[in-house]
């Protein structure tokens, strides 16, 4: 879109945001993804969100605002994409997805590419 | 004398409490008079006979303060303007929370109210609580009626409707009450008065939060209306907590867990919580409310997710999601598409394969019909046909025979096929010769002709005499032993 919204903050960048969507895709393969925001909600409150994904073009934007307050509280990183429609494709779902979360699993081989992702969204807030 | 005197000071002490109330305090008045003209010695017994051992809430610190509260907040008007902090830092959000909770316990008031006249009233007019179900309005028309039997001369227009108001009136005319005693008509009095004052008060109340509902959460209120907004952020603890709910325990607040003690769910009413309070839902046929609340309880999170942090304060974004609502319901109940009648389907244009060749002409020459056969099988017109058995009784035989010949044989061109095997069978001849005796059979059977029937005196003329066929014939077979 020609203007992104100013609250969605930490916006990727393209390059950040292509390695998030083949991590969630692989995440997808790996049945490690909770796809929308209300389950991106309960994997908050259980606390076994890794992070949050969020799109950035969601319309209106305020209804995925909660999960930034969510994931503040549970200390867990949030970053938003610019598309919701290329965030759906890497879910795996043929329609659009506005927020997911990437979740925890100990035994998983996903493990240290998801540490590299979140310290990469952690420093977009620096 | 010293219950009775404690029993002052309680009344010294209300009346001080109720100022507010000019009415409810003549009316107290009066039933202290009364009280104290009784002198009766077993005042405390009477404890459910006594409006204020049943009817508690207007006496509570709690009930003051938040009535104080509404009025100030309401005279003071809708000034906003000034007023962008955080929501729930608001004092005024905190008298909404506490209002939520008052409302609720002013209806169980009133309840209990409305049980204590009815059970005063029943002793005067019996059939009336039957006939009028609304607890105000019960209130309303005891508190009109009075002590009065002739309802003709009380005029209830304007509190129910004209065909309820007829019906009262012919039981009145037949009923088996009795005017009630100046101590309770006093009391029954009082109590209404009592619950038309806090329906009053829960209407200022409500008031009060509605007015504030389509500021605080205007699109939420746009989808489910002032009232179930403000019930769904009391239950869920404000307007942040609901907004940070997943949609399906949206769905089941204010739900209450029913005890069926035993019985079927079948049958059990569809009962979900504060969402099936709202207008939406209510407009919806029964068998699509299942869909249509969790489809309201989707919006409405949305709605409150967009109110928590202030997105749309002109809730343009709540009427936009109802107007999805009603949408999709009336989607729902549009008729499936009509059945086009299915044509039949394109027939099979391959042409038949056809089969020729010698071999098959020679399968087809042997096994095909005979000519004896295809006689058989016809019939000439006006000409009755031979039969096996005669009289047209067993193997008809058509036009075999009819020749005039008299014979069954049939005479055809010889095929190729008939011509070998004659020429094969030939070389065996099997005839009957001119020697047989009288005592050989005279029917013959060749493999080539069949079955040939001959006349057996064609020979006799070979035979010379009629003596010589006898028994003693010379020619005969038999040993023959001469004289000597």
């Amino acid at each position: 879109m020609a203007e992104v919204n100013p609250k969605a903050y930490p916006l990727a960048d393209s390059q950040l945001a292509q390695a998030i969507q083949e991590l969630v895709s692989q995440a997808a393969n790996y049945k490690q993804l909770k796809k929308g925001a209300n389950e991106a909600t309960k994997t908050l409150n259980r606390g076994i969100a890794e992070f949050v994904v969020m799109a950035a073009d969601a319309e209106p934007l305020e209804i995925l605002l909660h999960l930034p307050l969510l994931a503040e509280d549970k200390n867990v990183p949030y970053v938003f994409v610019p598309s919701k429609q290329a965030l759906g494709r890497a879910c795996g779902v043929t329609r659009p997805v506005i927020a997911c979360s990437v979740t925890s699993n100990e035994a998983s081989n996903l493990r240290d590419p998801i540490n590299n992702l979140k310290v990469a969204i952690e420093k977009l807030l620096i | 004398m010293a219950s009775l005197a404690d029993s002052f000071l309680a009344d010294l002490d209300e009346l001080s409490d109720n100022e507010a109330y000019p009415e409810e305090e003549n009316a107290e008045a009066v039933g202290t008079e009364e009280i104290g003209d009784d002198d009766m010695p077993d005042l405390e017994s009477l404890n459910y006979d006594d409006l204020d051992s049943v009817s508690k809430l207007q006496k509570t610190q709690r009930y003051n303060d938040i009535m104080q509260k509404v009025e100030n907040a309401l005279q003071k008007g809708t000034d906003f303007s000034n007023q962008r902090s955080i929501l729930e830092e608001d004092p005024e959000y905190q008298l909404i929370v506490d209002c939520n909770a008052l409302s609720v316990d002013i209806e169980n008031e009133i309840i209990i109210i409305h049980n204590f006249i009815r059970d005063k009233y029943r002793l005067k007019f019996p059939e009336l609580e039957s006939l009028v179900h609304h607890p105000i309005d019960y209130a309303r028309v005891v508190q009109k009626i009075g002590n009065e039997m002739d309802l003709t001369l009380v005029d209830l227009e304007g509190l129910l409707p004209s065909a309820i108001i007829m019906v009262i009136s012919v039981t009145a005319s037949t009923t088996s009450g009795k005017p009630l005693s100046e101590e309770n008509l006093v009391k029954t009095i009082e109590a209404c008065e009592r619950a038309l004052t806090l329906d009053a008060a829960k209407k200022k109340v409500l008031e009060f939060v509605e007015s504030r509902m389509g500021y605080i959460a205007p699109n939420l209120s746009a989808i489910v209306g002032s009232a179930v907004a403000s019930k769904l952020m009391g239950t869920a603890g404000g307007l942040g907590a609901l907004a940070k709910m997943p949609a399906c325990n949206v769905q089941l607040l204010g739900a209450k867990r029913k005890n069926l003690a035993g019985f079927s769910t079948a049958t059990s009413q569809f009962r979900v919580g504060y969402l099936e309070q709202t207008d939406v839902f209510q407009s919806t046929p029964p068998a699509l409310r299942t869909r249509a609340c969790r489809l309201i309880a989707a919006k409405s999170t949305l709605a409150a997710r967009i109110d928590s942090i202030r997105g749309d304060p002109t809730g343009k974004a709540g009427r936009n999601l109802l107007e999805e609502i009603r949408k999709k319901i009336e989607k729902w109940q549009e008729p499936p598409p009509a059945k086009l009648p299915k044509p039949l389907p394109v027939p099979d244009f391959e042409p038949k394969k056809k089969r020729g060749g010698r071999r098959l002409r020679k399968m087809k020459e042997r096994y095909a019909q005979t000519d004896m056969m295809k006689l058989a099988n016809r019939m000439q017109f006006g000409v009755p046909e031979e039969s096996s058995l005669g009289d047209g009784l067993g193997e008809g035989y058509g036009m075999l025979g009819q020749a005039g010949s008299g014979k069954l044989r049939v005479s055809t061109a010889p095929s190729k096929l008939s011509a070998k095997i004659t020429k094969k069978f030939k070389e065996k001849s099997y005839g009957s010769s001119g020697a047989t005796s009288g005592l050989t059979s005279s029917l013959a059977f060749t493999p080539v002709q069949g079955i040939e029937l001959s006349n057996p005196q064609a020979h006799g003329n070979l035979l010379g005499s009629g003596t010589q066929s006898t028994y003693f014939s010379e020619t005969g077979t038999f040993s023959k032993i001469k004289r000597t």
